[in-house]
């Protein structure tokens, strides 16, 4: 959608499952480094735009350690208000002696036309050891995407790409790391070790929790491992990484994702594919080995995935790959800032992988419609429904009225997790995470529940 | 990066200076109070969003917009959003979409009333939209439209707005109650039904179906409690965790012949707003919060009278007690009261015995939600309760600390003569709890990792339970956390 005229059809109007705003982006790549700090300069409003939509999914820290906003309101406003961001910018740095501030502000102070960059440059130039750097909200804009990449692109621009690169190291650009829990830390872990399986030592992963000086250390490496969530700017990111070369990869979900991660940055690093396939054929038999003798307790169900555009790939692509049947996928970001259809559609060809002819897949679809597309599947069969809580959320809310006639399980995924949170270092990606997957798949199948001991018993 | 670290901490220095006179002016607009500031879009989003019913919301603003609260509760499929864009500000073209939209909804999902909440931008440029809602609402007679211009612009108090929302949602066309205890009974007849099976006796089967037909024939008759058996309660807490099927006050109240309509906003659906005004009592926590509200209803000739929240057990029996004394039926309602008064005062007398003197740190003024029950008595709805525990309890006030006389006489105005310390920003917590040397805090849940980080156990703001039995479990869930301090000791 361009405008709002472009909205035509209650579904346009509707509330999507990932109707989040340009600044919950920017939030989650600010927070994912830790000693970073956001400045919003906005209403009081736009604080609920940002911590408080991460503060139940990450229990490991919490959002508000690294946000602040200058408290702007209509007397401001009228007076002109960018002279508010110094002050505040200065007393906070003061007391979190941050390494980077990101300063956002909200398209109702942008409109009055305050030159918020300059003010924020002039800024700059009074907190020592502190980089700062500034992202608008105007609108259309692609929403949570968007801000994420607007901040990676911000911090590549900072970094000094002139010093010379070394040949067997790599960083990673775009990684969505939305907490401090440890199975995300799985995930980064597991990028690390599968990049060092293709032969590379990994400098850096933006993002990933380290600090501000990890994250600046991308340019040392030769290799660029552009992750899929930088799409909204991914020419800007390859004009700013320049002669460095930057390797797209898709999400290593999966045996097949998995194996193609490794062996693309293996083929750029001029690794031996031959060894990588022989490795990734043993890790592919470990896993499937142990889970062929379960599979038939998923044959049952039939399974449903709301997640962002890559997120969604992956799983769906190791769902198909232990052999269940997907129903509906949803596409969970908005205006397809993602790639949409288009990009899921290649990243199941590149896994060799396909839909059932009746599969749905929706593009940003509204909660009304989640709530349709589980609900009349749940009328004919068992579901097994994978999703943010926001997804899950519309079905535990059925009203008695509205519940189906078969059961559901429901796996949480994707931002937000409020109600899944980890203990151990479970991981998403690689083999590890295809075997975590699938126990969680087969435990959540498995789930004993009340009914059914009474009817044992 | 132009200039030199040396040069910048130089400018940071003289910058330091300048902005003192910008803090002065910034702090000149805090008062004494410990609400924080609000936007209503945010706040009367976030609370409809927990509503239950067929109506509809409508924010008329951008996209980025419809982020400002958490898309979690009964209500989220009913949210929509213009999605205005640069375009439409700029050009002052929002009503098309706005009408668009209010007539799709209308037309499609025939809700029985729709909001329209205003964003920022809006407001910016001075848009009339309830124009629009009127409009579109003459279109559909029988859909009550209601056009808000929230926003985070004018910064007001959570309790103003939620009084906002409240006197919005009960001024919509009055409704007669509905009796809804047909349902739960039919619940229970389900429960018997599901114990059937072939071979149960005949006389068993012919029970059950018996009291199916009892239930379908309350459904007929619709039996409303007239108004002088009815109450409502506003801005007390849910109670959360009871083991019985109905809650303890529930329980209470039938027991002396009343029958509670509804505890707002909790949980409640929109039919029950619409019937608010039938209760002849009302009850409410702190009712300096809700002048709108309290003026509607005391003008539909329903009496409201304050009460505490009922935390701990003073504060329930005191609640109790106004209970009987309003409704003319204290006898009923002590003797309904007296086996739980008892259970709970034996607990209470027995932590006490167990674990009076312990230091607890209660911070207050940490918390930026729309929760009515935590924003009674100003955030202090729980200190009664816990001050009964006879724990030497010292206050933290997270605001700034030279305008500690203000908070100073607003705790004496409330009768609190505690020792307290006044703290700028949450992550000093750490090293306030230490050197306090509290053995307990009562926190924001946001300060989890402070109080990790000081070894010191915490209870999450607002978590105790309502009600005596809701006191009884919070003794014994203090006693789990103080038994776990003591053996770490």
């Amino acid at each position: 959608m361009r405008t709002a005229h472009d909205k035509v059809t209650l579904e346009d109007f509707s509330l999507k499952g990932m109707h989040y705003a340009k600044m919950t982006g920017v939030m989650i790549a600010t927070h994912a480094i830790s000693d970073s700090f956001l400045m919003m300069h906005t209403g009081v409003g736009c604080k609920y735009k940002t911590a408080s939509q991460a503060a139940q999914h990450d229990l490991a820290e919490h959002p508000n350690v690294r946000e602040a906003w200058t408290q702007v309101s209509e007397a401001h406003l009228v007076a002109g208000c960018s002279d508010r961001i110094g002050p505040f910018a200065r007393a906070w740095w003061e007391r979190r002696n941050s390494a980077f501030m990101m300063v956002v502000s909200a398209y109702f102070i942008e409109l009055t036309g305050d030159d918020i960059p300059e003010k924020v440059r002039e800024i700059e130039q009074t907190i020592p050891g502190c980089e700062m750097a500034y992202v608008p909200t105007k609108a259309p804009n692609g929403g949570l995407f968007d801000g994420f990449a607007s901040v990676l692109v911000e911090v590549l621009k900072r970094m000094d790409w002139s010093v010379p690169a070394r040949p067997r190291e790599a960083a990673v650009l775009g990684h969505f790391f939305t907490r401090y829990e440890p199975d995300q830390k799985a995930d980064v872990a597991q990028l690390r070790a599968l990049i060092k399986q293709a032969g590379l030592n990994t400098t850096s992963v933006l993002f990933s929790g380290a600090e501000y000086s990890n994250a600046k250390a991308a340019p040392l490496a030769a290799v660029q491992v552009v992750m899929p969530y930088c799409a909204t700017h991914r020419s800007a990111i390859g004009q700013i990484v320049g002669a460095r070369q930057a390797v797209d990869v898709d999400l290593p979900i999966g045996f097949a994702g998995t194996t193609r991660f490794v062996r693309t940055i293996a083929a750029a690093a001029g690794t031996d594919l031959a060894a990588i396939d022989a490795w990734a054929i043993a890790q592919t038999e470990a896993v499937l080995g142990n889970f062929r003798r379960l599979s038939e307790m998923l044959a049952r169900y039939e399974w449903v995935v709301f997640a962002d555009t890559p997120l969604a790939a992956g799983l769906v692509s190791l769902l198909l790959e232990l052999g269940v049947r997907v129903t509906a996928v949803g596409l969970r970001e908005a205006d397809g800032a993602l790639g949409g259809r288009a990009a899921f559609d290649a990243v199941l060809a590149r896994n060799g992988l396909q839909l059932p002819d009746d599969a749905v897949v929706v593009e940003a679809p509204s909660l009304r419609r989640v709530k349709q597309l589980c609900v009349e599947r749940l009328q004919r069969s068992l579901v097994g429904i994978l999703g943010s809580t926001h997804e899950l959320a519309v079905l535990r809310n059925l009203s008695p009225a509205e519940r189906p006639r078969n059961a559901g399980v429901l796996l949480e995924v994707g931002f937000p997790s409020d109600d899944t949170h980890s203990v151990l270092s479970v991981p998403t990606f690689g083999f590890a995470g295809a075997a975590a997957w699938a126990q969680r798949l087969v435990e959540a199948v498995r789930r004993p529940q009340v009914s059914e001991l009474r009817h044992e018993g | 990066m132009g200039a030199s670290e040396d040069v910048r901490a130089a400018a940071y220095a003289a910058c330091r200076v300048k902005d003192e006179a910008f803090w002065v002016e910034q702090e000149r607009n805090i008062q004494g109070a410990l609400g924080q500031p609000c936007c209503t879009l945010s706040g009367i989003a976030a609370s409809l969003m927990k509503t239950t019913g067929h109506f509809a919301v409508v924010v008329h603003g951008e996209d980025e917009c419809a982020s400002c609260f958490r898309h979690v509760g009964p209500a989220a499929v009913q949210f929509f959003c213009t999605g205005l864009t640069e375009h439409e500000f700029v050009t002052g073209r929002t009503s098309e979409p706005l009408r668009r939209c209010l007539r799709l909804v209308a037309e499609e999902l025939a809700p029985d009333a729709i909001f329209v909440l205003g964003a920022c931008p809006v407001e910016v440029i001075g848009d009339q939209f309830e124009d629009v809602v009127n409009a579109v609402g003459k279109e559909f007679p029988d859909i009550p439209m209601r056009a808000l211009h929230t926003n985070g612009l004018k910064v007001g108090s959570q309790t103003a707005m939620l009084d906002w929302m409240f006197e919005t949602l009960a001024g919509l066309p009055g409704e007669t109650p509905r009796d809804p205890s047909w349902l739960r009974k039919l619940t229970d007849v389900a429960g018997e039904m599901y114990k059937l099976d072939l071979r149960s006796e005949r006389e068993v089967v012919t029970e059950v179906v018996g009291q199916i037909e009892a239930v379908l024939a309350d459904v007929a008759e619709n039996r409303v409690a007239p108004p002088e058996d009815s109450v409502i309660l506003l801005g007390l807490p849910r109670v959360r965790y009871d083991g019985d099927a109905s809650p303890e006050h529930v329980r209470v109240l039938q027991a002396a012949g009343l029958r509670l309509l509804g505890n707002y906003p909790q949980a409640t659906s929109l039919d029950q707003w619409r019937w608010i005004t039938w209760a002849r009592n009302g009850f409410v926590a702190d009712r300096s919060l809700y002048p709108k509200l309290v003026r509607r209803l005391e003008a539909a000739g329903q009496a409201v009278h304050e009460v505490p929240l009922p935390i701990g057990v003073r504060q329930s029996l005191d609640v109790y007690r106004i209970f009987g004394e309003a409704t003319g039926r204290a006898e009923a309602i002590a003797e309904a009261v007296a086996p739980l008064a008892e259970a709970a005062e034996r607990a209470l007398a027995e932590f006490r015995a167990r674990y009076g003197g312990l230091r607890m740190a209660y911070a207050i003024r940490m918390n930026n939600n729309y929760d009515a029950d935590e924003l009674a008595y100003q955030g202090l709805g729980d200190f009664f309760a816990l001050d009964e525990l006879g724990l030497e309890m010292t206050l933290l006030v997270q605001g700034p600390p030279d305008k500690r006389d203000r908070f100073e006489k607003m705790f004496e105005r409330r009768g609190i003569k505690l020792p307290f310390e006044m703290f700028l920003e949450p992550w000093v917590m750490a090293d306030l709890l230490s050197a306090g040397g509290y053995d307990v805090a009562y926190l924001a849940d946001h300060c989890r990792n402070e109080a990790n980080k000081a070894g010191v156990p915490m209870i999450p703001t607002r978590t105790l339970e309502p009600w005596l039995g809701g006191a009884v479990r919070n003794l014994q869930r203090f006693d789990h956390l103080l038994r776990e301090l003591r053996g770490a000791r």
